[in-house]
């Protein structure tokens, strides 16, 4: 089979994979390298965009779409009457260089089917990484895609190449799991994101240590994953609600130190299980999950503030109420998750932007991070009016029914009516949105 | 009234050390950007500066200022070196927290032009595209065209140089070229388009380009967004996207109609992938 031919079918194979980042590693580059390749250390560069809005960061393969496995969401499952193909490692690390030389891409993110068993295949998503830094001082970004059941000798290897390591929880419960994914195991998943987060966290403390130990910052030995560890599951392809998939994530954010847990709207493939739902999620869901993460992981909400509990009595606030009907437990699609929050709680506001907490600044809907950290600058040297908003960059439309400002009161009406919601909702928008 | 001339970083910096010991009050400057007179800093026509008195031998400036600057000045527009000469002015006589102020207008307009460009910047190192050439003398070179709205190159430079340290390559541009050998980074004056420069490589990026793409998400907005037509026409790609688009739809309906026509069936696997798959589910159950 030609190249190309097979770079048609394994980067097809891939596309279900979320992550395309090549953010948050180390900073390095060839200065004093024989090969080629940098890293920023903070911010990634999307060097491409398809016509799906996604950046195109890495070269985004399979080693091969050959799998033992029969994930019924997965277009690679073994029963999917899919042409097959098989990179070699030569194959996959001579495109990664091509690529990269030609500034296409920031590096490779390589994932693999399983074939013959996890170790075997591990063992070659590891050569690649490998080949690629030792051999031709590749000094750009890598991710693997990590198989939960390899050896604790393998998951080791792969750390010490790989800018990031991503286990894919897949599924938001473990029944869903059990159907679906018959072969995998949800123990092994979790005990080999504990095992990454251990060698992570080694590794940074190792790190730490030698800064210490010597007046000049000597550089460690090693890293381990310095990108940290992803994770991805796909929402739409069972029953869960919202409400269950954030405190899941919210958990793996806490447990393991997740960088990123990437939610991909299951996507119709062609020759799909008829165990799974007829249609697709909305796309909506998708983007409304992503706001809620952020509510959660910049914002300092909890899961119960963004889907709400009713009366409830639960003690953690980070556990939602089950007995709560489940339509509460799933994001409304029409609006945001914190304008929602914010017309559910409309009795927290007008709130004054000259004299709140930051706290409460960054819950007004409309208000990013860095609108916020814009008024809290802006209001040391002003008294700040509504016409100041769009000088921050705010738009006084969406924040306006929700702010006091020094000449501003808003509509005290619109703030206590029953209809606040359809006051951002245009018939017309709502249209467009659904097309996302 | 004064007249001043500058034309670079450099030449602003040390005429407004001048300026600023003399507390010249900004509205007192008319400001040319022809260069002709940058060497020495000079005033031509009206009055001489030089003959008022110094009334601050020395002025500072902050570094968050100058590393502002250090990017601003990239901006092709007239306005900057008598915007930023006020800014300094006002820096130093009379707020010297003036930066954080996020809606003065200069303050804005300086942050404004030091963002826009970051993000040309940014998107330079994004979509510059090297094409492979096999030369006689040289072995392998690469070549790139890339026309920036503003004079960035000598900004994006270490990027470049620090990525590609062990490639020799050209970037080349009308308003200006640079390139490196390895060892040395050179500038040249700006050339016209080359014609008829190919790469094998573009039919595999293209290939990659369409795989990777899912025409069940179109979002053509999201993507325009962050890849502005205006880039399109260095990119290989880019000539790929109003197919893509057009399929797009028939595309993504034809999985599911496939489907319909066609219910799922399990095709037969080999025994050796049920025993495999027999033994994990039997390991998960353990």
């Amino acid at each position: 089979m030609k190249l190309k031919q097979k770079l048609a079918i394994l980067a097809d194979a891939a596309k279900y994979d979320a992550s395309c980042a090549s953010s948050g590693t180390v900073k390095r580059d060839s200065s004093n390298g024989s090969g080629v390749g940098s890293t920023s250390g903070g911010m990634g560069i999307c060097h491409s965009y398809a016509p799906d809005g996604r950046c195109i960061s890495l070269l985004k393969v399979l080693l091969t779409n050959f799998c033992i496995y029969d994930c019924s969401y997965c277009i690679n499952r073994a029963s999917s009457p899919i042409e097959r193909a098989r990179f070699s490692a030569e194959e996959v690390v001579n495109l990664t260089l091509d690529f990269y030389k030609r500034n296409y891409i920031e590096g490779l993110f390589l994932s693999s089917g399983i074939i013959q068993s996890s170790d075997y295949t591990m063992e070659q998503l590891v050569r690649v990484a490998k080949t690629l830094r030792v051999k031709h001082d590749f000094r750009g970004y890598i991710h693997l895609k990590t198989i939960p059941d390899a050896s604790p000798e393998l998951l080791r290897a792969a750390g010490i190449y790989a800018d990031r390591l991503s286990i894919n929880i897949e599924l938001p419960s473990k029944r869903a799991l059990q159907e679906l994914a018959p072969e995998k195991n949800p123990k092994t998943i979790h005990q080999s994101m504990g095992t990454l987060q251990d060698h992570i966290n080694e590794a940074k403390e190792h790190k730490a240590d030698k800064e210490i130990g010597s007046r000049r910052k000597k550089k460690a030995k090693f890293d381990y994953s310095p990108a940290g560890q992803s994770t991805q599951l796909i929402v739409g392809a069972d029953p869960s609600t919202d409400a269950k998939i954030l405190t899941l994530s919210h958990g793996l954010y806490q447990r393991y130190k997740m960088r990123r847990v990437y939610y991909s709207a299951f996507s119709p493939i062609p020759h799909s299980d008829q165990q799974l739902p007829s249609m697709p999620p909305p796309l909506m869901r998708e983007h409304r999950l992503y706001q809620a993460d952020w509510l959660l992981r910049f914002y300092g909400f909890n899961v119960n503030e963004i889907t709400p509990i009713g009366n409830s009595t639960s003690a953690d606030a980070n556990q939602p109420n089950t007995n709560q009907p489940e339509a509460h437990q799933m994001l409304d699609l029409d609006i945001d998750p914190k304008l929602a929050w914010a017309i559910r709680n409309r009795d927290l506001f007008p709130v004054n932007i000259n004299t709140a907490s930051k706290e409460m600044i960054l819950r007004i809907p409309g208000v990013g991070v860095r609108g916020c950290e814009k008024i809290i600058q802006a209001r040391q040297f002003r008294r700040l009016r509504i016409g100041d908003l769009s000088r921050c960059g705010l738009s006084a439309k969406k924040v306006g029914p929700f702010i006091e400002t020094a000449d501003y009161n808003p509509h005290n009406k619109l703030l206590t009516a029953a209809d606040l919601k359809a006051h951002f909702m245009q018939p017309k928008q709502a249209q467009q949105l659904s097309l996302f | 009234m004064f007249e001043v001339d500058v034309d670079d970083l450099k030449a602003w910096r040390k005429l407004t050390r001048k300026l600023l010991k003399r507390k010249i009050d900004p509205t007192q400057l008319t400001w040319n950007s022809t260069g002709q007179q940058a060497q020495q800093g000079l005033v031509f026509g009206g009055d001489d500066f030089e003959q008022v008195d110094v009334v601050n031998p020395t002025p500072t400036i902050t570094a968050e200022f100058l590393q502002l600057l250090a990017r601003a000045s990239c901006y092709r527009d007239e306005q900057k070196w008598a915007v930023f000469y006020s800014l300094a002015y006002r820096l130093v006589y009379e707020n010297k927290n003036l930066l954080q102020d996020a809606i003065d207008p200069q303050v804005k307009l300086l942050r404004h032009w030091h963002q826009t460009i970051c993000r040309d910047i940014h998107k330079m190192e994004a979509f510059v595209r090297f094409q492979k050439l096999d030369h006689d003398l040289l072995g392998e070179v690469y070549f790139a065209w890339f026309e920036p709205e503003h004079d960035i190159f000598a900004t994006a430079a270490p990027f470049f140089v620090k990525r590609f340290k062990n490639m020799t390559w050209s970037l080349l541009s009308p308003s200006g070229c640079m390139h490196w050998d390895q060892t040395i980074l050179t500038f040249s004056e700006g050339i016209a388009r080359p014609q008829g420069m190919q790469d094998d490589c573009e039919s595999l990026w293209q290939q990659y380009y369409r795989s990777i793409f899912n025409p069940a998400r179109l979002k053509v907005q999201a993507m325009q967004s962050e890849m502005p037509k205006k880039y399109w026409k260095n990119l290989p790609e880019a000539a790929l996207i109003k197919d893509l688009i057009r399929n797009a739809q028939s595309t993504s309906e034809g999985y599911v109609a496939a489907d319909a026509a066609q219910p799922w069936q399990k095709t037969a696997k080999s025994k050796r992938v049920q025993q495999q798959q027999a033994e994990l589910r039997q390991k998960r159950n353990d």
